[in-house]
């Protein structure tokens, strides 16, 4: 026990008492909590910094909206439903297209307009927000995967989540969704998470349950070597959390959508610690260095990516090729629930 | 962040000294107990006096009551007497109280009790006599005591030793001693004969009532004689001439006036009843610290009213409950419903025991859930929902004590002590959890909670540690140290030791 708990030491994992106290509690201040806990006011805020976000079609704040539900619907064939407080990927319905009045979802299950109201009004109630607050929800276009991850994804949308210290990228994992997790990109329920390479955006073999695993279970492709595109754009928007929040400590939530390429997907103060698994790697050294690195003043944002890309790469000796890390998904951690 | 370690660190470094010290002053220099069972011995005395109240009169009713009597302490004492007015007075070397009433009628009760423990404290409410004059005597009285008087000086040595052969010769029930107690010979004619000889020797003494301490229900006063003997005074047995108090004798009044005396009422009775109370020794290091003026004796929970001190008690092992709560999660990971619902759960095992309270707590959870699953479909908005629930829980609360009395299993009737928000709570959150994150992590969670109540429950359900706390309410700021330094811990949780596995092997 002993053993294990320095050998994880020795290569810097983070746990979650140390994440709270030396990261969360130091840098994220609680009053900037609601710009990342509404995913309504991330959304404005990224468009006001001209950060690109899945289109807003509808939000839904009162009951009596829902009466009209099919009105409101009426213009878009497919959609996402998100309650604006949700966590972990709760509450959230895709409805991908329509079939004899029915709402179509990803995985072919068909919905109700009556399904959807209720559905709506326990969102609206605070089913799924934090702490069962009443929350309201979020209509938005729905992401179209880009091609490139349609090899390794089942159903749902794959997700990039890099995770920044004081604006500094400092780990990078994809989270693929697979048959086990329903389509959902939670690592818990069955996703697999896939290290990404910070400096070049290659992937690594992934993780599911905490095995590793170099091919989708679904798919059968290879999860190696894959090339994020878009991978410095990506890298840009996650810093620039950092100045749209004014938290130190986020894990930033990308999705690469066929026409529109990295869109911001929210944010998340208290990012979890499974991206470690995925990129085999802990983050305690990178921190390290990126604290070092901001005591020396205000960098911009591309200063800070260039910082992050040549640094927060894997630094001890590889069996492969590439020193980047496979990347997992991470819920938020339960305490904090 | 370093001030800021300082700062803490100096922080728990205080509390931590403050609670120590607080805890060994009170235990060392005030000796109260670090265990429950240390118990000393003491006594109820109780005094009954009785009487019928003449109609319309003013009553008022003077009892002599025991002032510091030697070799006992008086632990607590109590005047019940429905609405008469009472106080105390002190009068040369007695304590007395009055009772006293405008206007009464009817047969009257009045009461007093006081609770005695022994003690090595030899030292009684006499203080030094002022001299006395010799009394004039008739002239066959004279003869005799003088007579008395020389015999006994010529057999004896000292103060002591003169009053036991004065005691002695009367004992001889020759003609003088017939002569100075009268025909009749009663204890109280002894004592007064006693008395008028030394009073005639000029030695100061005093004549005393008191009672033997023994299981009694109509106890007799006995007398017995205090002399003083210029260093301090020695109490000798009239009968025997033994010096000394016997073990538990309890003095009192001194003086040959009778205990009681009512106006306005008649047939006065007073009669003792005597009872052992073994009293642990809190309550009796609680009175030592008022006689002691000690402040921080005083600040005891003792002194509180005793429905007050019982929740105190429980009160007082919450923060226990948290720290073991702060321990099971920081440490070891595990997950639980809510951060302090398994605190309550302990709380209501109090009242229903452990295995009890683990069938209750599944079955309530695991039917709720049922109802639960049901209304999912019913689609109810989330509050009435909720208010559904509650309704559901109590109901089953209701339907597990009649079953259970009609089972007689009497366990089932204390269902009624859970929270039952809590139990609400936690049967949504699992329902939620179990939708959202899949039933074995619901099951997780919830055999979790009742697993950090299991072991709560324990730990807060030790008797030594309660009453620890209980009587030493300053390891609170020492439970306060300990909870920040823990706090401070930034390593790995047991469970993440297993979640990250994986990156433990060869790096």
């Amino acid at each position: 026990m002993w053993k294990r708990a320095r050998q994880l030491k020795a290569r810097g994992v983070l746990g979650i008492n140390r994440r709270n106290g030396d990261y969360v509690l130091r840098y994220n201040a609680r009053k900037h909590y609601p710009c990342v806990d509404d995913k309504l006011q991330t959304k404005q805020l990224a468009i006001a910094a001209g950060i690109g976000v899945p289109v807003l079609y509808q939000s839904i704040t009162a009951e009596h909206q829902l009466k009209s539900l099919d009105v409101l619907l009426e213009p878009y064939p497919d959609f996402v439903i998100k309650p604006a407080h949700g966590a972990g990927g709760d509450g959230i319905v895709v409805i991908a297209s329509r079939v004899f009045k029915h709402y179509r979802q990803v995985n072919g299950t068909l919905l109700t307009l009556d399904d959807l109201q209720y559905h709506l009004s326990s969102l609206l109630s605070g089913a799924y927000s934090l702490g069962g607050h009443p929350d309201h929800g979020l209509i938005e276009r729905r992401v179209i995967v880009d091609p490139v991850f349609e090899a390794v994804s089942y159903e749902g949308v794959p997700d990039i989540r890099v995770i920044c210290l004081l604006g500094y990228p400092a780990m990078a994992m994809l989270r693929l969704p697979t048959r086990a997790s329903n389509g959902k990109a939670n690592l818990h329920q069955g996703a697999i998470g896939v290290g990404i390479d910070l400096a070049t955006g290659l992937t690594c073999g992934g993780v599911m349950h905490n095995d590793a695993i170099d091919y989708h279970p679904d798919t059968l492709n290879s999860l190696v070597n894959i090339q994020v595109p878009y991978w410095d754009e990506i890298l840009n928007m996650a810093a620039r959390g950092y100045e749209l929040t004014k938290l130190g400590y986020i894990g930033v939530d990308i999705v690469l959508d066929k026409l529109h390429g990295p869109l911001m997907l929210e944010l998340n103060a208290r990012p979890g610690l499974n991206i470690q698994i995925a990129n085999r790697d802990g983050l305690v050294s990178r921190y390290e260095a990126i604290e070092a690195e901001a005591r020396h003043g205000a960098a911009s944002v591309v200063e800070r990516v260039a910082f992050s890309k040549g640094t927060c790469t894997k630094k001890l000796p590889q069996l492969h090729k590439s020193n980047s890390a496979t990347s997992s998904f991470d819920t938020v951690d339960t305490t904090f629930k | 962040m370093k001030s800021r370690q300082h700062h803490l660190y100096a922080l728990i470094g205080t509390l931590f000294l403050i609670g120590v010290t607080i805890f060994l002053y009170r235990h060392v220099a005030l000796d109260v107990p670090l265990t429950e069972t240390e118990t000393v011995n003491s006594w109820m005395v109780e005094a009954n006096l009785r009487f019928t109240a003449e109609r319309n009169r003013p009553v008022q009713a003077h009892m002599t009551i025991p002032y510091m009597p030697p070799a006992l302490v008086i632990l607590d004492e109590y005047f019940v007497s429905q609405n008469y007015g009472v106080t105390t007075n002190l009068n040369a070397d007695n304590r007395e109280v009055v009772w006293s009433l405008r206007r009464g009628s009817g047969p009257q009760s009045l009461y007093y009790r006081v609770i005695l423990r022994e003690t090595d404290h030899q030292v009684g409410s006499l203080g030094k006599p002022l001299l006395q004059k010799r009394r004039v005597l008739p002239d066959n009285q004279t003869v005799a005591v003088e007579t008395m008087i020389k015999q006994a000086r010529e057999s004896s040595a000292d103060i002591q030793t003169f009053t036991q052969s004065v005691i002695h010769a009367l004992d001889k029930r020759d003609g003088n001693a017939r002569l100075l107690m009268g025909d009749e010979p009663g204890e109280r004619a002894l004592v007064q004969a006693i008395m008028t000889v030394l009073n005639q020797a000029r030695i100061e003494a005093r004549p005393v009532q008191g009672i033997h301490l023994k299981q009694e229900t109509r106890a007799e006063t006995q007398w017995f004689l205090a002399v003083y003997n210029e260093q301090g005074w020695i109490y000798i047995n009239p009968h025997t001439g033994a010096a000394g108090l016997p073990k538990n004798f309890l003095v009192w009044q001194y003086g040959f006036e009778p205990l009681f005396m009512v106006s306005g009422g008649k047939v006065p009775q007073l009669s003792l009843t005597i009872s052992p109370t073994p009293m642990n020794a809190l309550s009796a290091a609680k009175t030592r610290g008022l006689q002691n003026e000690s402040k921080l004796l005083r600040f005891s929970l003792l002194a509180l009213p005793v429905n007050v001190q019982e929740t105190y008690k429980v009160l007082l092992m919450v923060p226990i409950g948290a720290l073991i709560i702060l321990l099971l999660r920081n440490f070891v990971g595990l997950m639980t419903f809510g951060t302090f619902m398994p605190v309550l759960i302990a709380l209501a095992f109090r009242e229903t025991h452990v295995v009890w309270g683990v069938i209750l707590f599944s079955l309530i959870v695991s039917f709720g859930l049922l109802v639960r699953f049901y209304l999912n479909k019913l689609r109810l908005l989330l509050v009435p929902r909720l208010a559904v629930i509650l309704t559901v829980v109590i109901l089953m609360m209701l339907l597990i004590s009649v079953m259970s009395l009609n089972l007689n299993l009497g366990s089932g009737l204390s269902v009624a002590l859970f929270p039952m928000i809590i139990l609400t709570m936690t049967i949504e959150r699992m329902c939620v959890t179990w939708d959202e994150r899949g039933a074995s992590e619901a099951i997780k969670a919830g055999g979790g909670s009742l697993l950090a109540a299991m072991i709560a429950y324990a730990v807060m359900n030790f008797e030594a540690l309660q009453y620890l706390m209980f009587a030493f309410p300053e390891l609170l700021l020492v439970l306060l140290a300990l909870i920040l330094s823990f706090g401070e811990y930034r390593g790995y949780r047991l469970s993440e030791l297993l979640r990250f596995k994986a990156l433990s092997g060869a790096a």
